[in-house]
């Protein structure tokens, strides 16, 4: 336990870089998967082939090659741009794509009857998006966006692997020194455990407060 | 017929002058970006930021409280007191090994001091200052494998611990093609697998090697050296020939000129011995 | 930047050395696990508690930590115990467990979904409830996950890219000792892309000719 006890400022530092990333790749990929749904959903032809584009290439592509792409190969494009922020970018671009699913589904999963009813009483299509759709489809929406934010927050970890500070990168170093994998890395599997489970406490609430609304 | 030939010479006329703007335009920032150095921004800036690792003691390592200590974070320090007057004015961005190239010719660090040896693949990509210091490269050992030469140790039975840079593996293949290669990001991850018996030797800087037998005494540096004579130095972004000369001067003065004595005690410092000698034309006062 | 396809040719080599380590890591994974979640649906769906509590804070534990994570777990704990697995090793142990786990919902997501109308109709027409399960529920869930199980194994076989931190030598290991030799990484990191893009398509196509032929069955 001594390494363990010793290590336990290291390991904040590590845990709080990581619910930083986190949290700003989270807003991130939400706006952009919010956007990019919209322009799935009502967007031009040419739009929405780019971002069928993009999908495509996120589902079939690592994060963690794209993020070495980014810290390897856009300097040689003279892109100059520090770990954290690229770091955030990429993960935020990566998760964008699973957002982006998630929002679209649940808007499409609001029944026909909806739109048709709120046609029938003289709205428009963004009024009944606004007014009647959208609380509908945030509740299914709910789920799968918390499981998305957990994939966000185990996605963080691969910055560890270009060199940034976060909770896995700064527990190995902690192992390597101590070789004590079973207390630390087991601290760090805890710290992960908590950062999701206050994560899905959260999507929790905010079910309970949405159900309200009807 | 007459239209299309106006318009044809309309539009080559506007071709031209646009190309003859943007070459003006662009040759003119072009001269700008050459009139101006790195060493000229740092000065403005006030501060060096250096490009190290976190993982390679005594170079550069961090310590249990996590701060970044070694006999590269100290060389930092004293070219920036004898630079910007304040040892302080440095802040470090911590690399990967890939990453340390990167990190200076993208601009995100203004030097690099990361226990980099000089190679000449690497002088490609790179502008490196003359050695700060000397290294080679050793293998590190278990006591317990009882081996005691590199003929000994190449055996299909072993497991060497490598760094992942092409100039390791190129090395192991040449002197250990026997052995089972296990390769890792950083010296540390090394250390750890040999500690553990995950891998029975690793390849490392030589000073590296002899810090970690310093300090673990069930582990030894065999006496065969895998690079003979290499030598440590600053890198940076090529085509600066202002920075170069600064960073180059630097090293002179530290390995055999005015800043010695500063040299000399980080030496000691980290490497328990004297750096080597210089001349002397006078005792240095106390 | 114009691509250099003669540099591309050369370093292919290289790369397709790491392409059939990634594969020889990625398909057993995906094997082992579409196994390895049978017996754990069966532990989640339990009717004692404590196997199934046990099996849930395993299947918790192990999808809300990062699978990078549970790689050196697996790879430095073996060592300091005295039992050091290969990094290969390691890395398909610890994509084994992890996707078990997620397999495991999907199964059990499968199996909900097929209607207890269904199982009825099996004891009506006389089978017993086992014989019921296997008839009709299971080929019906069967197909039903397929799509799922398919998007699961894509992340698999992008998962195998983390591998390299133990010292498994697959594709994304081989393209960053090719970026550090050379200077050409964007012709590199472009390849590796385009590598893992026709793993990924071939194996989703795979996927959805066995979910077609399910069906038409």
């Amino acid at each position: 336990m001594d390494p363990l006890v010793v290590s336990l400022p290291l390991l904040a530092r590590g845990a709080a870089t990581t619910a930083y990333l986190s949290a700003a790749a989270i807003v991130v990929s939400t706006a952009l998967g919010v956007f990019f749904a919209l322009i799935q959903l009502y967007g031009g032809l040419l739009f929405r082939t780019l971002i069928e584009a993009y999908l495509y290439v996120v589902r079939g592509v690592p994060l963690l090659v794209l993020l070495f792409a980014m810290y390897y190969a856009l300097p040689y494009a003279g892109v100059q741009i520090d770990s954290v922020t690229g770091g955030i970018l990429v993960i935020s671009a990566y998760f964008g794509a699973f957002m982006t699913e998630v929002f679209r589904g649940a808007v499409l999963s609001v029944s026909t009857g909806q739109w048709d009813a709120g046609r029938a009483i003289g709205l428009t299509t963004p009024r009944i998006l606004a007014d009647v759709v959208l609380k509908q489809a945030l509740r299914v929406a709910g789920p799968p966006f918390i499981n998305t934010c957990i994939m966000v927050v185990k996605g963080t970890s691969l910055v560890s692997i270009i060199g940034l500070a976060d909770l896995t990168y700064v527990g190995k170093a902690i192992v390597e020194r101590t070789l004590a994998p079973f207390e630390i890395f087991g601290a760090v599997a805890f710290l992960y455990l908590v950062l999701c489970f206050l994560l899905s406490q959260l999507g929790k609430r905010l079910e309970t407060r949405l159900s309200y609304v009807n | 017929m007459n239209g299309s030939l106006l318009g044809g010479l309309r539009i080559t006329a506007i071709v031209l002058l646009a190309t003859f703007g943007l070459t003006t335009l662009g040759g003119g920032t072009a001269l700008a970006q050459t009139a101006t150095s790195r060493l000229d921004e740092i000065v403005k800036r006030d501060k060096l930021i250096v490009a190290t690792f976190s993982t390679a003691p005594p170079f550069c390592y961090t310590d249990e409280t996590g701060k970044l200590v070694g006999f590269d974070i100290d060389i930092a320090h004293l070219i920036a007191k004898s630079l910007l007057g304040d040892e302080n004015k440095v802040e470090f961005v911590t690399v990967t090994s890939e990453g340390r190239w990167p990190a200076v010719n993208s601009g995100r660090a203004d030097i690099g001091l990361a226990t980099t040896t000089v190679y000449p693949d690497r002088a490609l990509r790179v502008a490196f200052t003359r050695p700060y210091i000397d290294s080679g490269i050793s293998i590190l050992v278990r006591q317990d494998t009882k081996v005691n030469s590199l003929a000994e140790l190449n055996d299909a039975k072993f497991t060497l611990a490598n760094l992942s840079n092409p100039q390791m593996a190129d090395r192991a293949k040449r002197f250990l093609p026997k052995v089972k290669v296990l390769t890792f990001d950083t010296p540390s991850a090394e250390f750890a697998a040999v500690k553990s018996g995950q891998a029975q030797a690793m390849q490392m800087d030589t000073p590296v090697l002899n810090w970690y037998a310093a300090n673990n005494k069930e582990l030894k540096v065999l006496p065969e050296n895998l690079g003979v004579i290499q030598g440590n130095a600053i890198f940076m972004k090529p085509g600066d020939f202002t920075l170069w000369l600064w960073a180059d001067t630097m090293v002179q003065e530290m390995t055999a000129g005015s800043r010695y004595a500063e040299y000399s005690d980080i030496y000691r410092k980290w490497f328990g011995h004297n750096p080597p000698p210089e001349r002397f034309y006078g005792q240095p006062g106390k | 930047m114009p691509i250099d396809l003669g540099f591309v040719a050369r370093i292919a080599p290289t790369l397709a050395q790491g392409l059939a380590t990634t594969l020889a890591l990625a398909i057993p994974a995906i094997v082992l696990a579409a196994l390895w979640g049978v017996p754990v649906v069966i532990g989640l769906m339990a009717r004692a508690r404590p196997v199934s509590v046990l099996t849930a804070t395993y299947v918790e534990v192990v999808r809300n930590t990062p699978v990078l994570v549970q790689m050196f777990f697996i790879f430095f704990g073996s060592g300091v115990v005295g039992y050091p697995l290969s990094g290969f090793t390691a890395a398909l142990l610890a994509l084994v467990l992890q996707n078990g786990a997620y397999i495991a919902e999907i199964y059990r997501g499968g199996i909900r979904s097929v209607t207890h109308r269904q199982a009825e109709a099996g004891l009506a027409l006389g089978l017993t409830p086992r014989r019921a399960f296997r008839i009709i529920v299971l080929p019906q869930a069967f197909r039903k996950v397929i799509p799922s199980l398919s998007n699961q194994g894509v992340l698999m076989i992008k998962d195998t890219s983390l591998a390299a931190t133990i010292s498994v030598a697959e594709l994304t290991f081989q393209a960053r000792l090719l970026a550090d030799r050379t200077a050409a990484v964007f012709e590199i990191f472009f390849t590796l892309a385009l590598f893992y893009l026709a793993l990924t398509a071939v194996f989703a196509g795979a996927m959805r000719l066995l979910e077609l032929r399910a069906r038409i069955a």
